[in-house]
């Protein structure tokens, strides 16, 4: 039985994404105990690198041994839910292919996000570590899902190698 | 697909996001999950959108955002180091203000404090290490500069995709052969 090469693509897809995405949850909860551990270099290369995507702020962030994750609560959701849904099926995402339900898909994820974080300013809701949590985990599952989608796409657009029965002209390039 | 047509909207889109996250005080809008950096890739999808005959893939979306966010931290880098090192007064100056504000620093590891005492002022060395800071600047705007990319086409292509997985199959006949055919 001859392997289809966009399988390949697929599986070497859902191994590397979520590898890549779990190395980065482990990497932002590994600088405080690196830290706690006395590796204290370590831990501030870690948090120099997200220091570069998130504000860091302690008061807002998971503790870990007595230290500050290298990323803050809401950030850590977008990480957690960008890493567990990258574990899921693909068959589900074929969703996304219907534009008005992606549209749907963002705005449900995206509008519990920006209500938390804008709410607070006008005095009409306070925000507490667990819902920053989960309005980042629910945003950050909306860009596993298109991310997924987005690396099929790109999955089908690199040609095809040759297969065996196609085979060169006589005389022609291999 | 239209190969040329995504650099005009990065181009745009990448430029006006390095300039932005440059401003001092509205760079501050990048605090809040790199704003700028992913309404540069919105902003770059929707300008791809309007421009491509073709329905686009989030594939797509996803290299059209990359490239706006490599270009918007490559911005970035060419205004922010002389931008800080005018409003400053000269470079010397610059890195001294740095190492003042890293002393002030709480529970800074020795190792990093004594690395960071050490960082060159000028010559080769301090090249070495703007390019290191610049190839991570870029790779820092690309992540969101991606996701942008994707949210926007997501949110701006309106038109259907045609997948491998929605070809039409004429249904196979399910009947056995009878033997008299030949």
């Amino acid at each position: 039985m001859k392997r289809n090469p966009l399988n390949t693509r697929y599986v070497v897809l859902r191994v590397f994404l979520p590898a890549v995405l779990g190395m980065l949850c482990l990497a932002f909860v590994a600088a405080p105990w690196l830290e706690a551990c006395g590796r204290l270099g370590a831990g501030a290369v870690l948090r120099a690198f997200f220091s570069l995507l998130c504000h860091q702020e302690a008061a807002r962030s998971f503790s870990l041994l007595g230290h500050p994750w290298a990323v803050c609560h809401r950030c850590s959701g977008i990480y957690f839910g960008l890493f567990l849904l990258s574990l899921c099926p693909l068959r589900w995402n074929a969703l996304l292919d219907e534009p008005r339900y992606r549209r749907v898909w963002i705005a449900a994820a995206t509008m519990p996000l920006l209500l938390d974080a804008l709410l607070p300013f006008a005095g009409l809701w306070i925000n507490t570590p667990a819902t920053r949590l989960a309005t980042g985990a629910l945003f950050g599952c909306m860009l596993a899902s298109l991310l997924v989608r987005a690396l099929v796409d790109c999955a089908r657009a690199v040609p095809r190698p040759c297969t065996g029965s196609a085979r060169p002209a006589p005389g022609g390039f291999a | 697909m239209n190969e040329e047509g995504i650099w005009k909207p990065a181009l745009i889109a990448g430029v006006l996001v390095g300039i932005l996250s440059t401003i001092p005080g509205l760079h501050l809008v990048n605090c809040a999950c790199c704003a700028w950096v992913i309404g540069g890739g919105i902003l770059a999808a929707h300008l791809y959108v309007k421009g491509s005959a073709a329905p686009v893939t989030l594939g797509r979306g996803l290299v059209l955002g990359l490239l706006t966010g490599a270009i918007g931290g490559a911005v970035y880098i060419l205004f922010s180091i002389p931008l800080q090192i005018v409003l400053s007064g000269g470079s010397t100056r610059y890195f001294e203000q740095a190492r003042q504000s890293l002393d002030q620093v709480p529970n800074l590891p020795p190792v990093l404090r004594e690395a960071l005492a050490s960082m060159p002022t000028g010559g080769s060395e301090l090249a070495v290490l703007l390019v290191l800071t610049g190839l991570l600047m870029i790779a820092a705007f690309s992540l969101p500069g991606m996701l942008g990319g994707l949210i926007g086409v997501a949110i701006f292509e309106k038109r259907k995709i045609e997948t491998p997985t929605q070809v039409y199959h004429p249904p196979i006949d399910p009947s056995p052969p009878t033997g008299n055919e030949g």
